[in-house]
């Protein structure tokens, strides 16, 4: 791919973009309540002039191409806009929460891995032994368990029964790296703080497995069907008869080239768990921004949710965009 | 695979190195949902309520029969009908060392109440300060209060409003300054929120019987919105109180030798809005038959966990002018029989009733029940309350399950909102006149005894229409380790950890 193809590739995102805000824009509008009747949904007394005047001063009684266009408009001058109900910047409140998923998207994918290649090869290599049928009961096990239902037992053994691992949070009160990143992870090591490295990584184990476990079972199977595919090509025959060990051309000549299905549900994979996983973050207390976006949705907190579409779709089209640069590099064959 | 195995054992082995230890000066509260922001004006939100309850103080506060009484008020005379006089306490210290006078309580007010007075928004809590229009500083300790038009329930509603001081006005956003027992220390957005003891507070409401700062050296509150986590947290002593008991988890923690339950009347009432503007249900006797075809004891006991107490309206028994005349409607199938033969279904009919995802099981044993007299309930189950209120405003719906809460223990906050004609709680249609006529006078007179008289009249009458059926109010749930005491549930939903301990 040349630096002509990537520039077309990344002007294409424009369109998609757009057309994303501008459908998220009308559900949000087309859903009854407005978040000043959610805000006073249930409570005491409050009258209609009342409502009238909070929806004024938010904003809210325009007409609706011109909270589209202000939105837009906004995004130009890169302000997001303000929260009807935090009545805080909305990127700001964007900012305060990605780094909790990024922390653990990264994390899941990396547990994911560790345990979907090796378990995906020598299911492919081994083909119908005993350790291919573990890891295709594995998989579809690992596939199956809900996560909120994986995530609890994992509480209630390693936090409740045992009492060996945290349930709850990013990290006890007091023990927080300096910020540098905002991982807490990277801030740690990058200030040498190994305390709170360990308590950061206690905290992480458990919804990092979880969402690691269901994301795996996946991963192991693609990677499974690639390295099939690849297995009976003749380079890798050539390569056998040529007195090479086994191991040496499974790893050497086989790999690389079975990789690229697993890249791309690797990448798209990145893309959605980058948006926060509601489920896994309410379960385990997790700060993150999926809850941001689900209880914003709630309010209907307008501005807070079109912006986090925004984002979401900007880093999955730019996971995509990236999974098809990797293509290229792990198979020069492949061109756009 | 076994490399797979190997690695994420090793990393739950390095995690799992060392326990985690429980300060015990440290009081820790799991509750559901993240504050909205720390401005004591710029919210309507429970578990901010909550939170900033304990930073700041107010005029009055609610006694122990959750009645108003001082707080940073030493004494309070009413002038005229209109005019309030508050003689303020002395040497109360805000957290950042200044001492609170009157033009900080005058400050406070006016930021509820005035039009834009904050940073150009009006705050969405001035409608519960009703008819005030402002307030001013008499002298340093005195502060006058006026309202446009007589209000029994100032005072109660004043319960709500939280004094800032005058110098940083806007800023509270970012950090609060208060005259509450704990200072606010920090708030990590959907995480949680920690204070800590303010070791110069005048001790708040002598009628509490409180006195001094707080014995707990810092208070943190961890939002955990799943209820088995939250549940999970504190059998593992990860946090000391736990709000929001869901009524499954009752029988564990009736179990567990660490954990104790804390039941409360709540303030949140539960019924079944019927669209009175068409058949069925604009027939007075087919609402009634409803009722009498409900055995809401029963509901209470086995889906609720024992914990609710059925009503005969919607106003809570803790409530102003409650009418404690009226007894709840009796299980009756048989009256409920013949009141549908007298209304001209003497072999039933078929309604849609809606209801949200939480209430199912209570709805699919009204259907049950309904079935009993013949009367068929489909039940349609929505998944947010928004779009159904709205169906139902709109008069497209036959009968909705409900509920609303009501902090101010009085009329204002629940029975106009939902049965006055046209008000905006009010989302079947109905309307008395008598009803209406009897809201007037009642908000219009100065006598509390002539306004209770009025709304028990006012209850007696909605009694007789069952535009809804009345079902309950629940009890709140909480559960803290028996390791904490000091500590009291309250029905309004704060938590209150002045006086909490931790052994």
């Amino acid at each position: 791919m040349n630096a002509a193809q990537i520039l077309n590739r990344a002007l294409q995102l424009i369109p998609v973009v757009l057309g994303v805000t501008l459908i998220v824009f009308a559900l949000m509008h087309l859903t009854p309540g407005d978040p000043v009747e959610v805000m006073f949904a249930g409570e005491s007394g409050v009258s209609e002039e009342d409502l009238e005047r909070y929806r004024q001063e938010l904003g809210l009684d325009l007409p609706l191409p011109i909270q589209y266009w202000n939105f837009l408009a906004g995004i130009v001058r890169g302000d997001l806009g303000m929260s009807l109900v935090q009545r805080q910047p909305v990127r700001d409140l964007l900012l305060s929460r990605m780094p909790a998923t990024i922390e653990l998207t990264a994390a899941a994918i990396l547990i994911s891995l560790i345990i979907a290649v090796p378990a995906g090869v020598l299911a492919a290599v081994h083909r119908h032994s005993a350790v291919d049928q573990v890891g295709t009961v594995g998989a579809l096990l690992g596939v199956s368990m809900p996560d909120f239902w994986l995530g609890l037992v994992l509480i209630m053994l390693f936090g409740v029964r045992w009492g060996i691992l945290p349930i709850s949070g990013r990290i006890p009160w007091g023990m927080e790296p300096e910020t540098v990143t905002g991982l807490y992870l990277v801030d740690s090591v990058l200030t040498g703080n190994w305390a709170a490295f360990r308590a950061s990584l206690r905290h992480l184990a458990l919804p990092a497995l979880t969402l690691g476990t269901s994301m795996a079972a996946l991963t192991m199977r693609v990677t499974r069907s690639g390295m099939l595919e690849v297995i009976h090509q003749d380079y890798i025959t050539f390569a056998r008869a040529k007195g090479l060990s086994g191991t040496e051309v499974v790893l050497r000549h086989g790999l690389r080239n079975a990789l690229s299905p697993t890249v791309t549900v690797v990448a798209l994979n990145i893309g959605v768990l980058l948006g926060g996983n509601m489920i896994v973050e309410s379960v385990f207390a997790w700060p993150g921004l999926g809850r941001l976006v689900v209880e914003s949705i709630y309010n209907r907190d307008y501005p807070v949710v079109q912006a986090a579409v925004l984002v979401y779709a900007m880093t999955y089209v730019t996971m995509n965009f990236l999974a098809d640069v990797l293509y290229t590099v792990l198979n020069p064959r492949v061109r756009f | 695979m076994r490399l797979g195995i190997i690695a994420a054992s090793l990393l739950i082995a390095v995690a799992a190195a060392a326990g985690h230890a429980q300060d015990a000066d440290t009081i820790v509260v799991g509750i559901t949902a993240d504050l909205q922001n720390l401005d004591p004006h710029n919210f309507r939100h429970r578990e901010t309520e909550t939170v900033l309850r304990n930073i700041y103080d107010g005029l009055v506060t609610r006694g122990p029969d959750m009645q108003p009484v001082p707080e940073l008020a030493e004494s309070i005379v009413q002038i005229d009908e209109t005019t309030w006089e508050f003689r303020l306490r002395r040497g109360v210290k805000f957290h950042d060392g200044t001492e609170m006078t009157a033009r900080d309580v005058a400050f406070s007010i006016n930021r509820y109440v005035k039009e834009g007075a904050m940073g150009g928004q009006t705050s969405p809590r001035k409608d519960l300060l009703g008819p005030v229009t402002h307030a001013e500083a008499v002298d340093d300790y005195t502060v006058r209060v006026y309202l446009s038009a007589p209000w029994s329930v100032f005072l109660p509603y004043l319960v709500h409003h939280m004094i800032v001081p005058a110098s940083v006005g806007d800023g509270l956003v970012e950090h609060p300054i208060g005259t509450g027992p704990f200072r606010f220390v920090e708030w990590v957005r959907g995480s949680h929120v920690v204070l800590e003891r303010f070791d110069d507070y005048y001790g708040g409401a002598p009628d509490l019987g409180r006195s001094g700062p707080a014995p707990a050296k810092r208070v943190i509150f961890r939002i955990i919105p799943e209820n088995a986590t939250r549940l999970a947290a504190l059998m593992a002593g990860e946090i000391d109180i736990m709000a929001n008991v869901p009524v499954h988890a009752i029988a564990d923690i009736e179990r567990h030798p660490d954990l104790e339950l804390r039941p409360v009347m709540g303030t949140r009432s539960y019924f079944t809005e019927f669209n009175v503007r068409r058949p069925p249900f604009d027939d007075v006797r087919v609402r009634q038959a409803l009722n009498y075809a409900i055995d809401v004891d029963l509901v209470i006991d086995q889906l609720l966990g024992g914990l609710g107490q059925p009503l005969p309206t919607i106003l809570s028994p803790l409530s102003f002018g409650y009418n404690d005349e009226l007894e709840p409607y009796p299980y009756d199938p048989e009256r409920a029989r013949q009141l549908l033969a007298e209304a001209g279904y003497p072999n039933g009919f078929e309604f849609e009733l809606s209801v949200e995802n939480k209430r199912r099981d209570v709805a699919e044993a009204y259907a049950f029940m309904l079935a009993q007299v013949g009367v068929t309930a489909n039940i349609r189950v929505w998944g947010d309350y928004n779009t159904m209120v709205e169906a139902m405003r709109r008069g497209e719906l036959d009968a909705i399950m409900t509920d609303w809460g009501d902090s101010t223990m009085d009329p204002t906050g629940i029975f106009i909102p939902k049965l006055r004609t046209g008000d905006r709680g009010n989302f079947g249609g109905y309307s008395n006149p008598a009803v209406d006529a009897l809201i007037e006078f009642a908000e219009s007179t100065t006598s509390l005894e002539a306004r209770a008289e009025a709304y028990r009249y006012a209850q007696k009458l909605v009694y007789e229409d069952a535009p809804m059926l009345f079902e309950y109010i629940t009890q709140e749930l909480y559960a803290q380790r028996k390791s904490l005491s000091g500590w009291d549930p309250i029905p309004d939903s704060r938590i209150n950890l002045h006086t909490a301990v931790k052994q």
